[in-house]
């Protein structure tokens, strides 16, 4: 038996049992999660569908949602939190305005939502024409499925498109889908924060050169890079953290990585577990500070045993691995006992256990440079809200280009695994009709191989498994074959 | 005209040879080396660049050459009648050809610096496979050849074989520190690539580069256990010794043991195998140690970080130095002879590795056919068979490791077993 020292390939093997753990998880707290929206949806529909209230606090970042209580010394609020209503109380003391009954149009919670803003309503498109400043804004809406929609190919297509522009500031718009769909459960609900999906660390390093490498090395004049975050969630999480300028909008949230503790279940010794954990994190706490992060977050986010806490001092945030003492706060405690975040925590995404920024946190502690919940006010606070000019180009274009391409491509190689399956020699069933037949299968193989070698990063070894799709190597295999069957025919 | 350069060539070079040698004439003579640790070696200056000396010294019997930064050193006595001596400055430019009959102009004391790497990105990274004893022995005379001083391994490894750690490390030691300085530049050095790096003394890092995890196991998590894992603590506690790091270091990284440091005011660091008798706690038990670059840097693990090898050359301390390579739009660094060397022998291990089923299958479906056809019809099967075998004995001629991790035989068996296949195949023509 060979000892191996390796470290990511165990994960082929690994990933079936650990999705399913994952699954089981997933459904138990799922149905928790869509009870407890229930109970609190028609309020919500009834009285914040048109109106909305704004708070907006001392240190100048605002909160919307619907005031059900006030008091002399505090407010008590009902916000939404990425699709999930929760009650939040403020003292007074650190309000600074209330603004009440603000007329509002229905806003959209999810990716779905987001891409037919872009090709309906036109946004983007309009904002493309925007302005004549000498400061040269590029854009670019990473959306949809993390590691099949958001991935290296189109974002390095896009990025590349972006330099044709010389562009001064490309921002990298982040929303990805963290729908329980994506586990088979509802789409209006979102996956627990703590669901397991470290691993996909993996897939952000696959992406992450292209900010962290190719454009310091392609880019003459290198631009300002900003992350732009309304929803970072699992490997996604990662990819922000590469760049030192981030700003959230307000129910913006990054995390999603929790319990990297249990993303081995029992399996084998401690000692090896505890070295994969040790490995992921130095992968992650390295990303982390590149971008100029507090590497601790990392663990704050990941392990649930962690603790950590944080002061503001002269402005900055000073980090505590210990519960808070007077005048700091909490970002995750250790999980145990009374600690132990509630079912109804998890369910509702206030947990903390482990950490998942919000924009109020983030903001806290640096790593969000402000809190935006338009693209205007993104520019504003790039001070080239007067001064710029919209690139028109080919992104947004390259990126849905991408994701339908992507979602044809395997309508397509299931159709042509049915058909690849039912090629048969017809009659007579001589030899000039088994060649043929074997012709037509070569031909099907051939297509699939196109597709899978093309799209391969997004399709991934549960898919292609799921659907009978053999891959690039498997294919050239079975071509080997079908060739070596001709040799072994005789007319 | 043609002749005329190439004879100035050749003459520049013999001049270059003559004038080194002039440059560095106490190879032959008995020195004495002071540390500033309190020893005191006795043996021979082999080579000296920018304060660096490669110093040839027996221990326990047996001769070795040993590379010491400056900062080691306290003092040379040399054996010549007088005071020590300061390494002669190089006055004159020789001129080197290259092979494509240009000439590149080289100083003769200013470091040569070389960036090589192990392991990259793609799969490409298993040590043991991509990152191999015999593709670092085969690098050696193109360095050579480039007047190379300093070799920088630019770790990029997410971990592999046991086997190959004891092989790269003698590599390392044996072949290339006498011959150079060695630097490692971490991008990713987990498990077997740390503890191949772990021999080499001046490391550095890129800001994400991770460094530990070093558990040795097999299956399904499970971990060396008993006799097997003593011999490898003790393979990393020798192994730490010739990188000059303390052995508790790497002992945390391997099986969960404590570890804790004091920072003097010097910047010494005393290690601690347990949480408490350190100022600082760097793992506390239970876990295993991966280094990020701020604590590698922190607990001066680390000589630096550094992100970029322009970065990296400010940091090597040199006042003066030159890249060894050709700087290539879209590469982050000059790509040396020996640099291209590695990337072609993974780039052909990954696509043999990628078609080694398809030249399995290829070769068994062959001679499967061959045997159920008559004789006479059987040479287009044989024919094929033979590709197919041609294609695994390239492979295994291009990294003779994958004869073990493909054909479970050390590589040494497999000739025979081609033999046995060659045999097999005139058989079925007979």
């Amino acid at each position: 038996m060979m000892n191996k020292l390796n470290s990511t390939g165990f994960m082929a093997r690994s990933l079936p049992l650990a999705l399913c753990v994952g699954a089981v998880a997933f459904h138990a707290v799922a149905g928790v999660s869509s009870a407890a929206r229930l109970t609190s949806s028609s309020i919500w529909t009834q009285t914040a569908e048109d109106t909305k209230d704004v708070v907006v606090l001392t240190n100048g970042r605002s909160v919307e949602g619907k005031i059900l209580e006030e008091t002399e010394t505090t407010v008590r609020m009902m916000v939404r939190f990425a699709g999930i209503e929760a009650e939040r109380s403020f003292d007074k003391g650190e309000i600074l305005k209330i603004t009440r009954d603000v007329i509002i149009k229905s806003k959209p919670s999810n990716k779905s939502t987001a891409r037919s803003d872009q090709k309906s309503d036109q946004k983007v498109k309009a904002s493309k024409v925007v302005g004549h400043g000498e400061n040269k804004v590029y854009r670019i809406v990473l959306d949809g499925v993390f590691g099949e929609d958001i991935t290296q190919t189109p974002i390095r297509a896009a990025v590349r498109d972006a330099k044709k522009y010389d562009v001064d500031y490309l921002i990298v718009e982040m929303d990805n889908d963290w729908s329980q769909a994506l586990r088979g459960g509802l789409a209006e609900n979102d996956l627990p924060d703590d669901i397991g999906a470290f691993d996909e660390l993996f897939r952000a390093e696959d992406m992450d050169p292209v900010f962290t490498e190719d454009i310091p090395r392609e880019w003459e004049k290198q631009p300002t890079l900003v992350f732009w975050v309304k929803s970072a969630m699992g490997g996604a999480a990662f990819l922000p953290l590469n760049s030192p300028k981030i700003y959230f909008s307000s129910d913006a949230r990054l995390g999603g990585i929790g319990n990297l503790g249990n993303l081995f279940g029992s399996m084998g010794d401690e000692v090896v577990r505890q070295k994969q954990y040790s490995l992921r994190r130095g992968h992650a706490e390295g990303m982390a500070i590149r971008g100029g992060y507090e590497p601790r977050l990392i663990k704050a986010m990941s392990e649930r045993e962690y603790v950590l806490s944080y002061k503001i001092v002269g402005g900055k945030a000073e980090f505590f691995e210990r519960m808070p003492e007077a005048g700091e706060r909490l970002l995750t405690d250790d999980g145990e006992g009374a600690n132990a975040d509630t079912i109804q925590e998890l369910a509702r995404s206030q947990g903390n256990d482990v950490l998942t920024l919000d924009a109020d946190t983030a903001y806290d502690i640096g790593v969000s440079k402000g809190t935006v919940d338009t693209f205007d006010d993104l520019l504003y606070e790039l001070d080239i809200a007067r001064n710029y000019t919209m690139i028109d180009g080919k992104s947004e274009d390259i990126m849905d280009g991408w994701s339908e391409g992507l979602a044809k491509t395997k309508r397509t190689l299931r159709k042509l695994m049915r058909e690849y399956g039912q090629i048969q020699v017809r009659a007579p069933g001589g030899y000039r009709e088994r060649t043929r037949a074997r012709g037509q299968r070569k031909s099907k193989l051939e297509e699939v191989q196109r597709l899978v070698r093309r799209y391969e990063e997004a399709l991934t070894r549960r898919w292609l498994g799921q659907n009978g799709i053999p891959g690039d190597k498997d294919i050239d295999i079975l071509k080997e074959r079908i060739k070596l069957e001709q040799m072994q025919d005789r007319k | 005209m043609n002749s005329i350069k190439r004879f100035r060539g050749a003459l520049l070079a013999v001049i270059a040879m003559v004038l080194t040698m002039a440059i560095f004439p106490a190879s032959a003579i008995a020195d004495t080396l002071h540390m500033k640790d309190g020893r005191t070696l006795e043996g021979t200056v082999v080579k000296e660049i920018e304060g660096y000396v490669w110093f040839k010294f027996m221990v326990g019997g047996i001769e070795q050459t040993q590379m010491f930064r400056p900062s080691d050193i306290s003092s040379i006595k040399r054996d010549v009648p007088g005071e020590a001596q300061e390494p002669s400055e190089p006055e004159i430019e020789a001129v080197m050809p290259n092979e494509s009959g240009e000439e590149q102009a080289f100083v003769p004391g200013v470091p040569r610096i070389a960036i090589i790497t192990l392991g990259e990105e793609g799969g490409k990274d298993m040590v043991g496979i991509y990152m191999t004893a015999y593709a670092l022995k085969e690098a050696l005379p193109l360095l050579e050849k480039e007047h190379v001083t300093d070799v920088i391994f630019r770790i990029n490894s997410g971990g592999g074989a046991l086997l190959e750690i004891q092989r790269l490390s003698d590599v390392i030691q044996n072949e290339y520190k006498p011959r150079f300085r060695v630097i490692a530049w971490i991008e990713s050095a987990i498990s077997a690539a740390a503890m191949t790096s772990h021999a080499v003394e001046d490391i550095y890092m890129m800001p994400q580069g991770n460094y530990g995890a070093c558990t040795g196991w097999s299956g399904q998590l499970v971990a060396v256990k008993g006799r097997q894992l003593e011999q490898v603590l003790y393979m990393m506690e020798k192994i730490s010794a010739r990188g000059g790091h303390d052995p508790k270091i790497m002992r945390a990284m391997q099986i969960m043991e404590p570890l804790s440091c004091t920072i003097e005011d010097n910047g010494d660091v005393t290690w601690y195998q347990n949480e408490t008798d350190g100022e600082y706690l760097v793992n506390p038990k239970g876990r295993i140690l991966t280094f990020n670059s701020q604590d590698a840097e922190r607990y001066h693990f680390s000589k630096g970080t550094a992100a970029t090898y322009e970065e990296l050359g400010k940091l090597l301390g040199y006042d003066e130095y030159e890249w060894v390579g050709e700087l290539i739009p879209g590469e982050p660094f000059p790509i040396s002879k020996a640099e291209r060397l590695q990337r072609e022998f993974r780039a052909k291990t990954f696509e043999d590795q990628e078609r080694t089923r398809e030249y399995f299958d290829r070769y068994g479906s062959s001679i499967a056919a061959a045997q159920g056809t008559p004789r006479a019809d059987r040479g287009k099967f044989v024919n094929r068979a033979r590709k197919a075998l041609n294609q695994l004995v390239r492979m295994v001629k291009n990294n003779p490791n994958l004869a073990l991790f493909t054909f479970n035989m050390m590589p040494d068996q497999f000739p025979l077993w081609e033999e046995e296949q060659r045999e097999l195949l005139r058989q079925l023509m007979q």
